[in-house]
């Protein structure tokens, strides 16, 4: 695992696909480039777009993490979306597009089995109870990571319980709601 | 031919031994490649560059003094090629880790953090930033970049403390 405080050490780490196997032919033509005038421009209005959309659209509140209440176990609950902007920390009043999928990180002090479900439009999901200690660690499957699609609109919750499958009680339980709306035909 | 140092395949080259260019090409091509993927940002640029450098081996060949490091003049022709993309191909880097690790969304935010950190570093601090991955000191890269050491070092200290910054973001 890189140095998780050097950049360096991580861009070391970052690999790409492999280049073409032949060298080029020596009479090939050389690759024409865009004029800049054109493009400098149109990436400007792109930006400027882009902007102006995160500016409306993204709070500045960023919770991303909800525990239980002390004195029972404390479950510390992580949701991250995964979408083509990357692998973001979910975002408290944000409204997410059906098909966004999501991840979880979670954490139980002390430790112990914890049980993770959705609630949404469609009824109650099940993703299973997961053995958890006090470092918030991802929700992984033999398969891989565990993520959940939010496939259509209407108010979800996310839950993780120290109490089991459909328990929420308020000292042994974490829960994270998500609004989704319909995204544009 | 494999055997064969840099400069000895470059004196090949310059009498139009095709098959020292290609020698040159399967050296250089896996590193310059990498180079060009993190410079560009584009699958698509990468290759078009790493065509305009390998094109401007042979066809300046003559131009190339064979007393100096090939490397050094090869990713000085890869630094002037080709164009970088505005915002960076998704997926198109992938951080190469143990198996081991029980975090793929460390790996996931780490990886779009530091991707996005990049293409937010100007594109010459960028470059500089990658030539010193490369191996290059300061002063080989202003060679390579026809500019003055210090403000090649200047360069590399901003784009490092911007990229550790992104960083700290992760693990804030």
């Amino acid at each position: 695992m890189p140095d998780p405080h050097d950049p360096i050490d991580w861009i070391e780490h970052l690999k790409g696909p492999d280049p073409p196997a032949a060298a080029p032919a020596w009479d090939a033509p050389m690759p024409s480039r865009p004029r800049w005038g054109m493009v400098g421009l149109a990436g400007t209005g792109l930006a400027i777009a882009a902007a102006t959309l995160l500016w409306v659209a993204v709070p500045s509140q960023d919770g991303t993490r909800l525990r239980g209440a002390a004195g029972g176990v404390d479950i510390d609950l992580r949701v991250v979306t995964l979408s083509d902007d990357g692998a973001q920390r979910l975002r408290e009043g944000e409204v997410y597009v059906e098909g966004q999928q999501l991840a979880f990180r979670v954490a139980a002090t002390p430790a112990g089995p914890v049980s993770l479900w959705v609630e949404g439009p469609a009824g109650r999901q099940d993703l299973g109870t997961h053995e958890r200690g006090p470092t918030p660690e991802d929700v992984v499957t033999p398969e891989g990571l565990l993520t959940f699609t939010l496939d259509r609109p209407g108010a979800w919750a996310i839950h993780a319980s120290s109490s089991g499958l459909g328990s929420c009680p308020p000292d042994a339980c974490a829960s994270r709601t998500v609004d989704v709306g319909r995204a544009s035909p | 031919m494999n055997e064969r140092s840099d400069s000895q395949l470059m004196e090949l080259v310059q009498q139009g031994n095709r098959a020292a260019f290609d020698t040159l090409y399967g050296r250089w091509s896996r590193p310059l490649f990498s180079f060009l993927l993190k410079r560009t940002g584009r699958r698509s640029y990468a290759e078009e560059a790493l065509q305009e450098t390998f094109l401007r081996v042979h066809r300046f060949s003559h131009k190339y003094d064979r007393g100096r490091p090939f490397k050094a003049w090869v990713f000085r022709l890869a630094a002037n090629a080709g164009r970088d993309a505005w915002f960076p191909e998704r997926d198109l880097l992938t951080l190469s880790v143990p198996a081991t690790v029980h975090q793929p969304t460390d790996a996931l935010m780490a990886r779009d953090l530091l991707v996005k950190g990049l293409f937010r570093l100007r594109p010459e601090d960028r470059s500089v930033l990658l030539l010193s991955l490369e191996g290059f000191t300061p002063t080989e890269i202003a060679d390579i970049r026809s500019q003055k050491p210090a403000t090649v070092r200047s360069r590399l200290l901003r784009a490092r403390t911007r990229l550790r910054a992104q960083l700290d973001v992760l693990h804030a």
